[in-house]
């Protein structure tokens, strides 16, 4: 299938955020890119790892997009699935990172109300209770279990996208979002986050 | 199974509503990306061969006083990873063995529009000039002087130190190889001096002064196929990787198609990873600087750096250690450093690279009280054919 081919099928798919990044006129076409979906990455990527390492990897991810343009194939995933998928592998590389901030948000996410009416403030400190402990677990999720579900919660991405940005059959991202779900739900922590102490930052 | 290990199932809508709480804010604005948005018109506008405007690059600068240090940071431990860390530079390659080429005495006497004419014409050039095979039973002797910027923010002395490392490759590149590295006790003084590192060491190390050549080890390691062991290649200032550190068997392999060539270098996890380092032109140097490069693969790796987004010309006469060429220069995305290689586009020939800070950081103790401009780290490579491993061939 030419070039001209992939882009007239997934015109007939119904896909509009799927431009051709090597255009003869690369200024409108990643500005327009960057408008679109910047700060939606941004803010997953800032989820992950925090805002202030964020504001590099968000520069760093559409960096990579430019140089890489050749390799988007607009057939395979829409453009912002093509960028979340450059940011995840991103994030990869900064799991250490990725890790100590899910393990902080643990620790400080949340102050228990202290006044108002009793019953919502118990709600109030279990919900609190539920995000640190889930912050905790997904420190210590296998990083491919990580990617599928903060894909598809905090990018918004569908099974089929986050295959093709993971590299993995559609079939698999499901089952494997299934059986992380159902780890979450139970709060099974994996293993016990160690303290902070001592800890080295690599990257 | 007791009634503590008994917990409810959350609820999908719980699942959901704890990962919502755990998603970041909306960034407040553009400003917020601003940086990243700059970052990616430059590469553009660098891409599409547009100017970028950019400071001018200069020598080594003095410095300008320091400021206060930043009171409880242990800061001697990492001192010499620390100088390392900010060490950028200047790599200057001379092929000795090939003396019937042209030599530094012709330098670039027109100036180069643009990043891809220099480097194409290198590429020309190197692929009439070629590489010097190493005679059989001989050696190839290579001499790497590297100045590495030593530096802390609480003692009144910053000075680039030298380094000469050695290595012997055999014309069985599978042999064993002999690399030799020490520093040569010459110091350049950018402030202060001897006496005030001294009283400035013994002041924070309780009337103990620190004994640098802790952070300037020597040593000498054999190494079949000159995989020397990654401290070795660590102390020397080379990475250990395929790049810095390939195989024959690597080089054979590696693309001689320029586009394949740079793809592979992006794809590459420490390009991905470390954005802010030198990325593909970082490999590149690696890569250059090992003196291995057959000449098919010397041109295409000049036509693959010439891809880089955002490489320019940033100075059309650069002078390294008496040789000259055109430098070409990134400036990673926050913009704190720029790397530069240096090319002899009369001859072909790889002079060098360079690393100068653009920014300066008085917060970081390996940066603080180094002015914009500071060109950080320097070295310079001598090559030729030995007849005996671990001895200097005469000239050198």
């Amino acid at each position: 299938m030419t070039r001209a081919e992939r882009y007239a099928a997934a015109g007939a798919a119904g896909g509009d955020d799927r431009p051709d990044l090597c255009g003869p006129d690369l200024q409108p076409i990643f500005q327009s890119l960057f408008d679109r979906h910047a700060r939606d990455v941004r803010r997953y990527l800032a989820s992950r790892a925090g805002p202030v390492a964020a504001d590099d990897l968000v520069g760093e991810t559409f960096l990579i997009a430019l140089q890489r343009r050749a390799s988007y194939d607009p057939a395979r995933a829409s453009a912002r699935a093509w960028l979340f998928g450059i940011a995840t592998n991103l994030l990869r590389q900064h799991a250490r990172a990725e890790i100590r901030y899910l393990r902080m948000t643990a620790r400080d996410h949340g102050t228990p109300v202290a006044h108002g009416h009793a019953d919502r403030v118990a709600d109030q400190v279990d919900a609190q209770v539920r995000v640190r402990e889930l912050a905790a677990a997904l420190a210590g999720l296998a990083p491919g279990d990580r990617d599928v579900l903060l894909l598809s919660s905090w990018g918004e991405l569908d099974a089929s996208e986050i295959g093709a940005v993971l590299g993995i059959p559609a079939g698999t991202v499901r089952s494997r979002l299934h059986r992380v779900r159902r780890l979450l739900r139970a709060r099974a922590t994996p293993k016990a986050p160690p303290s902070l102490e001592g800890e080295r930052d690599d990257d | 199974m007791t009634e503590n290990n008994v917990r409810r199932l959350w609820t999908n809508d719980e699942l959901d509503e704890a990962l919502a709480s755990l998603r970041a804010e909306e960034p407040t604005g553009r400003r917020t990306l601003a940086a990243a948005n700059n970052a990616l018109v430059n590469a553009v506008r660098s891409l599409e061969g547009k100017s970028i405007p950019a400071p001018e690059t200069a020598p080594l600068t003095e410095f300008k006083g320091k400021p206060a240090s930043r009171a409880g940071r242990r800061w001697w431990i990492s001192a010499a990873a620390a100088a390392v860390v900010i060490a950028v530079g200047v790599t200057v390659v001379t092929s000795g063995a090939d003396s019937s080429g042209p030599t530094s005495a012709s330098a670039p006497r027109v100036k180069f529009l643009s990043v891809r004419q220099a480097l194409n014409t290198a590429a020309d050039k190197i692929h009439v000039i070629g590489e010097t095979p190493v005679p059989a039973g001989k050696f190839r002797y290579v001499a790497t002087r590297t100045w590495l910027l030593w530096n802390d923010s609480r003692i009144p002395a910053a000075f680039a130190g030298e380094r000469l490392t050695e290595t012997w490759q055999p014309s069985d590149f599978a042999g064993q190889w002999l690399l030799k590295t020490a520093p040569t006790g010459s110091r350049k003084w950018l402030i202060g001096d001897e006496q005030t590192l001294k009283a400035g060491t013994e002041k924070l190390n309780g009337g103990h002064g620190a004994d640098l050549s802790e952070y300037w080890p020597s040593g000498e390691w054999r190494a079949a196929g000159g995989k020397f062991p990654g401290k070795a290649m660590a102390i020397v200032g080379r990475s250990a990787d395929e790049w810095g550190a390939p195989t024959e068997q690597r080089l054979a392999d590696l693309p001689r198609d320029p586009q394949q060539l740079y793809d592979l270098m992006a794809a590459d996890l420490s390009v991905v990873n470390k954005p802010k380092l030198g990325g593909v032109l970082d490999i590149a140097a690696q890569l250059l600087k090992t003196g291995t490069l057959p000449a098919d693969l010397k041109e295409s790796l000049y036509r693959a750096v010439a891809k880089i987004p955002g490489l320019k010309v940033t100075e059309q006469v650069a002078n390294l250690d008496g040789r000259t060429g055109v430098a070409l220069g990134v400036d990673p995305v926050d913009g704190t450093f720029r790397m530069e290689i240096i090319v002899d586009p009369a001859t072909g020939e790889f002079i060098g690279e360079r690393r100068t800070r653009l920014k300066r950081d008085d917060n970081d103790i390996t940066t603080a009280g180094i002015n914009p401009g500071t060109v950080t780290f320097s070295s310079s490579v001598q090559t030729a054919v030995a007849d005996e491993q671990g001895v200097v061939p005469p000239g050198q």
